[in-house]
């Protein structure tokens, strides 16, 4: 039943898993769904969709899939049907062979649903709607040529259920939009490595080794101490403070603020750079040139066991990425943009790039240092979806 | 069918949309736990209480702190005590029973009559915290080794999960439930609600108090929105204060109820001086 409906809920990325379904037509069988459209929506959204990022996109697919079914043109159908019983009985004798089905009585049945629905908005809410399919549950299945008569919602303004939801409520919730400073923490909190094994004088109650221990003394108080458990992670963040990051200022003070609330790290240390790295880096977002700190000296002296996040547009010009020589300011020895972010991803096995707008599928669309970065590092972007699977990756080697 | 459907209808307090009643129903019948997220103070909790009122049933109220553990719902095996009792030579030290304490899930699995189980913001535990309940829950059933005894629940509660989005929960913990999101009440539906908690308040406050909230909410830049529950404190207060209420939206008496945050309090003395 309804096996397209799955499977086109399935093709739009909607993840229905088998269990899901069965619990459905479980719920359908019980008669849940009342012989609404609006039935149906609210049983399948209970049971199919489990959080409220996915409502948007169920909420989507399914005025796709049903909103050429009014509840007029189901009527309509219907009605014809019964003006025409010589049709309805050859629909329907498949069923009629396999169970035994008196038609008169099914003709009645479905008359008073035909009745119920005519009564407008009030059939969908409570008993009255379930009551035909307690009263003839044979009847329910055999009357099935679309997903039943499409209801009225309350309070949508006459429209029918199916238009109603092409509104979209649930648009604000999805996870490939950016985020909140909340939201923000939850993904950081992803970066976790706890440890006992720390190097700090510090220590804690052991509980369970003092009751322990204290049993087996025979009731005699044996304290335990342990070192206590902490996250061993050490952060290092990298983030462009160019010009074209302008607009994407306030979510990058959000991923700050946001990095020091969540701060569990052992060690979290925040640089800034100016559209490409050079061989300096800023310890001010301010870009301010008294407080540099070498490029260079980092890559000696942080060790490389850092998750190293780098944020930015990665719109660069390209001769500032990938040539030295249009800059007259910089001698032919230093290294450009590239190597410096080719270093980088060598010392630091566990490095990803954050890139905070919208990315076309076409990489043609792309700026081209975008391109050349993606090359050295995983990019992701930076919404709640594209902040976990880059934490998720930062937590695994490469 | 022997079971009944669409058992529940709201009660007097609590104000439902349709969708959720069915949704609620569908939960009921297919005995999964109903998972209830939304804004803070749209009545979630308050969904339990009402679901426990309207079907004459004790709710049992498991609330969830950030140190509760899954165990800490089914069982607590008290070994300090015992080891105190035992070394003072204390009466039924050797029964291990005595010091098995159960949870609120043991309490409503041992209850003889069918009851609404609660569990309260399911998301404020530890990640791991739903999966360490997923069996309990499917099966309806614990194990407790310390007395080799297995709890089965007599009759299987009605579980409703509350979740502030907090934390994800794991799919598998997922799969099991029916989701309901409440969404935050348009101006009919809060005017109900309103009448619901206020039987006796008069219709021009309800309209008065509706426009300002609206307001606020929509046209402030605020970092916490008020909420129902917000605005019902709001309108006890004014009730209580009274003070004339015939200007509200432009005067906002009492606004210390409907925002919490500093911030946000900032805001609205602003946007007064922007007007004046």
């Amino acid at each position: 039943m309804f096996l397209d409906f799955l499977l086109f809920l399935r093709s739009g990325g909607f993840k229905v898993s088998l269990h899901d379904w069965l619990s459905l037509i479980d719920g359908m069988h019980r008669g849940y769904h009342g012989q609404t459209v609006r039935g149906f929506f609210v049983l399948c959204r209970a049971l199919l969709v489990k959080s409220e990022t996915d409502l948007d996109k169920f909420e989507e697919l399914f005025y796709q899939y049903f909103k050429n079914v009014s509840s007029e043109s189901l009527r309509r159908e219907l009605e014809e049907l019964l003006h025409h019983p010589e049709l309805a009985e050859e629909i329907f004798n498949a069923y009629a062979e396999q169970k035994d089905i008196n038609p008169v009585a099914m003709r009645q049945a479905l008359e008073a649903r035909m009745g119920a629905t005519e009564m407008g908005p009030m059939d969908l809410s409570g008993t009255d709607g379930s009551a035909p399919v307690a009263a003839n549950p044979n009847g329910s299945r055999g009357a099935m040529p679309g997903p039943g008569n499409g209801g009225q919602m309350q309070g949508a303004g006459g429209k029918s259920i199916i238009h109603a939801r092409g509104d979209r409520k649930f648009r604000d919730w999805r996870t490939d939009s950016t985020i909140e400073s909340r939201q923000f923490q939850m993904a950081f909190r992803m970066l976790r490595e706890l440890s006992r094994k720390l190097n700090t004088q510090e220590e804690e109650l052991d509980i369970m080794g003092t009751i322990n221990s204290t049993c087996k003394q025979g009731g005699i108080l044996d304290i335990k101490m342990q070192p206590p458990r902490r996250n061993k992670l050490k952060v290092m963040v990298l983030i462009d403070s160019g010009g074209s990051m302008r607009p994407f200022e306030q979510i990058c003070s959000l991923l700050f603020q946001s990095l020091l609330k969540a701060n569990t790290f052992t060690d979290l240390k925040i640089y800034y750079f100016h559209n490409c790295l050079e061989s300096v880096v800023y310890k001010d977002p301010s870009i301010d040139t008294e407080e540099v700190i070498k490029t260079d000296w980092i890559l000696r002296n942080i060790s490389s066991d850092y998750r190293v996040i780098f944020v930015g547009d990665a719109d660069m010009a390209i001769h500032e990425l990938m040539d030295t020589s249009y800059n007259p300011y910089r001698s032919n020895a230093r290294p450009d943009g590239i190597t410096w972010f080719r270093r980088f991803r060598e010392k630091y096995e566990h490095s990803i790039w954050l890139h905070p707008q919208e990315r076309d599928d076409n990489p043609m669309w792309m700026p081209e240092s975008f391109v050349e970065i993606e090359k050295v590092f995983p990019m992701f972007r930076l919404s709640i979806e594209g902040l976990k699977e880059g934490m998720y990756k930062l937590m695994r080697a490469n | 069918m022997s079971e009944q459907v669409y058992q529940f209808k709201g009660t007097d307090n609590y104000v439902i949309d349709d969708d959720l009643m069915l949704t609620v129903n569908i939960a009921v019948g297919m005995k999964k736990p109903l998972l209830v997220k939304g804004e803070p103070g749209t009545g979630k909790t308050a969904l339990a209480e009402a679901i426990a009122a309207a079907l004459g049933k004790k709710l049992i109220i498991w609330s969830i702190k950030s140190t509760t553990k899954a165990q800490d719902g089914l069982y607590q095996y008290d070994v300090v005590r015992r080891l105190y009792d035992s070394e003072l030579g204390n009466e039924g030290v050797d029964d291990v029973k005595n010091y098995i304490k159960l949870g609120k899930i043991g309490e409503a699995f041992t209850s003889d009559e069918q009851c609404v189980l609660l569990i309260d913001e399911i998301d404020k535990a530890d990640l791991e915290f739903p999966n360490d309940l997923l069996w309990e829950l499917d099966r309806m059933e614990f194990y407790i080794p310390e007395t080799d005894e297995t709890i089965k629940a007599k009759n299987p509660p009605i579980v409703v999960i509350t979740s502030n989005a907090e934390k994800e929960l794991p799919d598998a913990f997922l799969r099991r439930c029916a989701f309901h999101f409440i969404e935050f009440p348009n101006k009919e539906l809060m005017a109900e609600i309103i009448r619901a908690h206020y039987p006796d308040i008069e219709e021009e406050l309800v309209e008065q108090v509706i426009d300002a909230f609206f307001h606020v909410r929509e046209y402030f830049e605020l970092k916490k929105k008020p909420s129902t529950s917000e605005l019902l404190d709001w309108i006890s207060a004014l009730k209580l204060s009274g003070l004339p209420t015939d200007r509200l939206r432009q005067d906002l008496p009492l606004i210390g109820f409907l925002l919490k945050k500093d911030e946000d309090l900032e805001t609205a003395k602003n946007s007064f001086r922007g007007l004046r």
